[in-house]
């Protein structure tokens, strides 16, 4: 049981960090994140920069344009962004984070050829259609109907909280092609163009202010079925490879940069009065500080554990889920100690002059981000409860 | 990076395991809290190597690591193994016999506030960590009362009027170093408490019936179940990176060995007291051993360190780190 890097990954760190230092610091000031056009011209900006620089596509397998890292060099590659503040993925996460990889595992190699690239430099955005409003949780019951009409597929449905949709080239969108079969035998992956006639994005505002995400009508959409990834009516084992890389390590980075929040909330405490002294000599607020801590160090521990167990082949379902359910938490914890410590400084959303308190005040408001989406934590003690420790399933 | 068990250290963990399975059920621990240390079977544990796992080949150790050790305290911790186990470890090389299990080594951080020592009653010597330095002190010198209802009848207790005092043994480095050991030792037993209270309450939950149903389908235990599962994992990759850490001699280890006991702590306490609440009426009871974890984490969680200071530890680190 070993944390240091071999001489090999110190490389890897050392060459990481002299490029980060080097363009970090080149890059324009972020937009305002209710641009979303603004903000997708300056995710391919980046993603440009890392393609150029031979790190797009990190995990990915060389033969499909990757760098094909270990996973000890995209940890690595995670961690040093983080450390150099360097922006997220924004816009790109899901070509990068779901469709990309799942078009490596289950695509054709035209689709492959067709897509891997504008996803690896960041000129392709796309989008995510699984959920609808009748199926969230309980993704299998999708109703958004594909009927087969020649060497076509027509699309007639509703999703809801598509993130990117209003900026997205592509979407991997969940259909359901057998409507009398087994919920979760009749679903199918398509890819579908966002171009397509038929296709209506009315964005929704989420409580942070900011349209994230989007309800997505379709309304007769033709899609090719030459745009179906794996068989007919198998979509929903596809999904299911999809949201293995969601589950993998999707919320490290931002596990990270919680890691960074906390820094920065010990230096506004020493700044931040509370009675008659700085919020820091407050017992109870330092003590909270050092909990949080321990326990983003603790999961980001558990993220090494989980991507040697990763290495050595066996699936980290336990890590997964047991990751997700206590950053979670912990994201919640400490949007509240945020605002014990910012107290009134923490009624705005913006930063106040010489008090950036903005990211703290929008990460409490994350933090439900992080315990509803990609599997509620309710869900995710369903699955530790049932799949892990063997309980009888609800059902 | 290789950061999971190795193949030897999963060897090191299912052989203490099935020890302390044939040797040292929890009745064990029960008797040895009213009548006394057996110590043909503290032998036994020291002949397992336990107490010298971090000795040299040449001291007729095993020449291995905190790893290690954190690793056989984790097994310790879970079986509720009774007698000064931490304190027998870090004496291992500085107290004759204490290695062989010939005499037995208690340990006790001195803190302000009455003095309690868990163990002196069966020990030949008291370890005494204090912030800058450790001394040893013969057991039969030192005046105290056993306490008779102490909270965890496994481990006997004895007040003292003041913090002996005794042969100064480390100073500096070397005494830092072995107070980072006591403290990570025990929040690996803590660890221990909190896997072992997550499978029994597990067990239970799968075999109880009410309503005409196992009490594990219903979701508010599965829940309860998960959040202790969830706990277990993440306490798990903390107290062994805190191990690694120690180890390496890390600049980070002082923030890691003080989050390991935030994160073990927590989780035993939470584990074993729902392991409790799980088992209903019959948790309530002194026949069931589950109280016995709960009062257990509740002595570990105040050894060698507590939770809240820990978490200071963390904060002031994180501080440090800043400037
Ligand atoms: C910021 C954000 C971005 C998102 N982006 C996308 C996207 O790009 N594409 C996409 O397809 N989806 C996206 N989602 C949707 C997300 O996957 C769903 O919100 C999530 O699966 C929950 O579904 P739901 O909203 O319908 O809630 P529901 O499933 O209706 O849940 C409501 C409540 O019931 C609880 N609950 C549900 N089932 C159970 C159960 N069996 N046991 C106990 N409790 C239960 C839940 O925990 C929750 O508290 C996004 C969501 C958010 C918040």
């Amino acid at each position: 049981m070993e944390l240091k890097d071999s001489e090999a990954d110190a490389q890897f760190r050392k060459e990481l960090r002299v490029w980060l230092a080097d363009v970090v610091p080149s890059l324009p000031s972020p937009p305002d994140p209710r641009d979303r056009w603004a903000s997708r011209r300056f995710d391919e900006t980046w993603q440009r920069l890392q393609y150029d620089a031979g790190y797009a596509g990190i995990a990915w397998p060389k033969a499909h344009g990757g760098r094909g890292a270990t996973p000890t060099e995209h940890l690595i590659f995670l961690e040093e962004l983080a450390r150099a503040d360097a922006p997220d993925v924004g816009c790109g996460f899901v070509g990068q984070g779901h469709a990309g990889p799942t078009l490596i595992a289950e695509g054709s190699d035209e689709q492959r050829a067709e897509h891997l690239p504008g996803i690896l430099d960041g000129t392709k955005v796309w989008c995510q259609g699984f959920s609808e409003p009748g199926a969230g949780s309980d993704l299998a019951g999708l109703r958004t109907r594909a009927v087969r009409d020649g060497d076509e597929y027509v699309v007639t449905g509703q999703k809801i909280w598509t993130s990117f949709a209003q900026v997205a080239d592509y979407c991997e969108l969940l259909v359901r092609t057998d409507p009398d079969a087994p919920k979760h035998k009749g679903i199918t992956w398509l890819i579908l163009p966002m171009s397509s006639p038929g296709i209506e994005v009315r964005e929704l505002v989420t409580l942070q202010g900011e349209a994230e995400f989007a309800e997505t009508y379709l309304d007769e959409v033709r899609v090719p079925v030459a745009n179906r990834v794996g068989e007919e009516n198998d979509g929903w084992r596809v999904a299911m490879v999809t949201l293995s890389f969601e589950r993998g390590t999707a919320f490290v980075p931002e596990m990270l940069e919680s890691l960074r929040l906390v820094e920065d909330l010990a230096r506004l405490s020493e700044r931040l009065r509370r009675g008659r002294g700085p919020a820091w000599e407050d017992a109870g607020i330092r003590r909270e500080l050092g909990t949080v801590a321990a326990e983003l160090d603790a999961l980001w521990a558990l993220t090494k554990r989980n991507v040697t167990r990763g290495e050595s082949g066996t699936v980290p379902i336990v890590g997964g889920s047991s990751f997700k359910l206590y950053y979670a938490d912990v994201r919640h914890r400490l949007g509240d100690l945020a605002m014990r410590v910012l107290d009134q400084a923490g009624l705005v959303l913006e930063d106040l002059p010489d008090l950036t308190v903005g990211r703290h005040v929008e990460g409490s408001l994350h933090a439900f981000a992080v315990s509803i989406a990609a599997g509620s934590s309710q869900v995710q003690r369903n699955i530790l409860a049932e799949r892990v420790l063997g309980l009888p399933k609800e059902r | 990076m290789h950061f999971d068990l190795d193949a030897g250290q999963r060897e090191l963990q299912s052989a203490l395991t099935r020890f302390c399975h044939d040797l040292f059920p929890v009745a064990v621990a029960r008797e040895s809290g009213e009548k006394g240390l057996d110590r043909g079977l503290w032998r036994r544990l020291a002949d397992m190597g336990v107490f010298a796992l971090a000795l040299p080949d040449s001291d007729g150790g095993a020449g291995l690591t905190v790893v290690e050790q954190v690793l056989a305290f984790e097994v310790l911790g879970a079986g509720l193994v009774p007698g000064p186990i931490v304190g027998s470890t870090l004496a291992a090389g500085l107290v004759e016999g204490a290695s062989t299990g010939d005499v037995v080594v208690a340990a006790v951080t001195a803190t302000d506030g009455p003095v309690l020592v868990p163990g002196l009653r069966d020990a030949d010597w008291l370890l005494v960590l204090h912030d800058d330095r450790v001394e040893l002190v013969e057991a039969a010198g030192i005046h105290g009362d056993l306490v008779s209802r102490p909270l965890d009848p496994t481990s006997p207790l004895t007040r003292l009027d003041a913090i002996p005092s005794g042969e100064v043994l480390l100073l500096g480095a070397a005494s830092d170093a072995l107070c980072r050991t006591a403290s990570l030792l025990t929040s690996a037993a803590l660890l221990g408490i909190a896997r072992r209270t997550t499978e029994l309450a597990t067990d239970y939950a799968k075999t109880r019936e009410q309503y005409g149903r196992t009490i594990g389908s219903f979701q508010a235990i599965k829940h309860m179940l998960a959040d202790m599962l969830a706990l277990a994992e993440v306490a798990s990759a903390s107290v062994h990176a805190a191990g690694v850490m120690l180890a390496d001699t890390s600049a980070e280890a002082e923030r890691a060995v003080a989050g390991a006991r935030v994160l073990a702590g927590k989780a035993a306490l939470h584990n074993a007291a729902t392991n409790v609440q799980i088992h209903g009426g019959m948790g309530f009871t002194w026949e069931l051993d589950a109280h016995l974890y709960l009062k257990r984490a509740r002595l570990l969680s105040v050894s060698h360190g507590n939770v809240d200071a820990a978490a200071e530890t963390v904060a002031t680190q994180l501080r440090g780190a800043l400037q």
